[in-house]
């Protein structure tokens, strides 16, 4: 029984047989990859189904990879996993997420693979990996749809680029697509958790959004100003220097003592448009950020009591999070959080769990 | 606070052990907490993770269940939306 994970620096054409080589006799039935666009994703899709042609087999692009002890650039890193982890699996590809809802439908396929309805599927027994486009800005509606449809929950992360901002990849049955979502449910043998976590605290100051385009993830106006002047004046700033305080004082929906990040992008105009978006009405907390180090040190330490062993993680990390730990030369720090556990994740472009989220890491656990 | 906040504890306040006027005031407050606590008994069944997750749905839809309490003002355009939220849920609203 094992959960295996493996990573290559290696070109493209040679990046499966490196993994081959480095997994021995280990044979996957399911096969988890994130990838560099520094790598071609046809080619590699190619030739990992080749290397592991009885393996299902998903991923997608990145904006930096993590494996157990590091934080990468430019590679591919993998998790691998045998029947005796993953009971089974369906993995499905949504195209065209940007124009058309197709969760339905997935979902009367995930129903025929697994020959239960949605809704009667045991929640304790499966979960859900969303893996999306990180440039189609649908992540909302998609997980609102799955979270309409399904208790199940999914979790995830938006592919990335390498912040290039151009074209991001999510990988199925070895074929890369743009404009899409993977999703793919899984029972795994010995049980799943999660974590979330956030490096921020409530400034105890609160905006509320009261004029949105929530299509275009910008506010307008919190508490009737301009959103951009009602920023400034609530951190007590310029608005010559708000920009600057993007990073460091994002707003977050809170959810009994969780916040739900949502992250400033840019001043349009006298409007701010953040990553995710915020409805009319909504109430945010101004947030302040801590050291991101310590504070998933923390969660995983308690989460390790809690559960006593772990046997993989998925961690989807903020591209935002990836920036603020080389600003801060933290990322060998970070890596070594994952030391002794089988563990891979990426840099995403926005995290998915319950809903859309930024400057978090949702992290899948493996019991 | 709203007006029907006010009248609400107005009437609750002068008439502790008079029913049919606590009832009145509760028929002009507290509806939104009510629509909100049977979506998530009903979504839920008992499940306390997914009485978290029905929680969160909600509030990233944009009703933050924390925000009101049995008097909160029975805001018509809240409910309406209240209403929606719980079809796209496939919850019954009786």
């Amino acid at each position: 029984m094992a959960i295996k994970q493996v990573y290559s620096l290696q070109e493209t054409k040679l990046v499966a047989g490196d993994f081959k080589k480095q997994l021995g006799s280990f044979s996957p039935s399911v096969v988890l990859f994130f990838a560099s666009v520094s790598h071609d994703h046809s080619l590699l899709n190619t030739e990992l189904q080749k290397a592991f042609p009885g393996a299902k087999i998903f991923g997608c692009s990145t904006a930096g990879e993590i494996v157990t002890g590091k934080m990468l650039s430019n590679a591919v890193v993998c998790m691998c996993f045998d029947k005796e982890t993953i009971a089974d699996a369906h993995i499905e590809v949504l195209e065209n997420i940007a124009s058309e809802d197709r969760v339905p439908e997935t979902f009367k396929k995930f129903e025929t693979y697994f020959k239960t309805p949605i809704k009667d599927m045991d929640v304790s027994q499966y979960v859900g990996i969303i893996l999306i486009d990180g440039m189609s800005g649908a992540e909302e509606r998609v997980m609102d749809r799955i979270g309409n449809l399904t208790d199940i929950s999914f979790i995830g992360g938006s592919a990335g680029d390498d912040l290039q901002f151009k074209k991001t990849f999510v990988s199925s049955g070895g074929k890369a697509y743009s404009g899409a979502a993977v999703l793919a449910l899984l029972k795994p043998v010995n049980g799943f958790d999660f974590l979330k976590t956030q490096s921020f605290s409530s400034t105890g100051k609160k905006l509320k959004a009261t004029d949105v385009d929530e299509t275009a993830r910008t506010v307008h106006a919190f508490d009737g100003k301009p959103a951009m002047q009602a920023y400034a004046q609530v951190l007590g700033v310029s608005l010559a220097d708000a920009g600057q305080k993007f990073m460091t004082n994002p707003v977050g929906l809170k959810v009994g003592e969780e916040f739900y990040v949502r992250s400033p992008q840019q001043p349009q105009g006298q409007s701010l448009r953040f990553y995710c978006n915020i409805k009319k009405g909504m109430e945010l907390d101004v947030l302040v950020s801590r050291d991101i180090v310590q504070d998933t040190r923390i969660a995983l330490d308690a989460k390790k009591k809690e559960l006593g062993l772990i046997r993989g993680i998925i961690d989807f990390h903020c591209i935002l999070r990836t920036l603020e730990l080389r600003q801060k030369n933290q990322c060998d720090a970070y890596g070594k959080l994952f030391e002794g556990i089988p563990a891979i994740g990426f840099s995403t472009y926005g995290e998915e769990f319950i809903g859309h989220i930024n400057q978090t890491s949702t992290m899948l656990i493996f019991k | 606070m709203k007006l029907f906040d006010l009248a609400n504890k107005f009437i609750i306040f002068y008439n502790p052990y008079d029913t049919k006027k606590i009832n009145q005031g509760d028929s002009m407050a507290g509806q939104i907490k009510r629509l909100i606590d049977t979506i998530i008994t009903q979504r839920a069944k008992g499940n306390t993770t997914i009485m978290y997750t029905t929680k969160a749905k909600l509030t990233l839809k944009g009703v933050n269940p924390d925000l009101f309490s049995d008097t909160s003002a029975d805001d018509p355009e809240t409910i309406n939306r209240l209403k929606g939220i719980a079809a796209e849920l496939g919850v019954t609203i009786a």
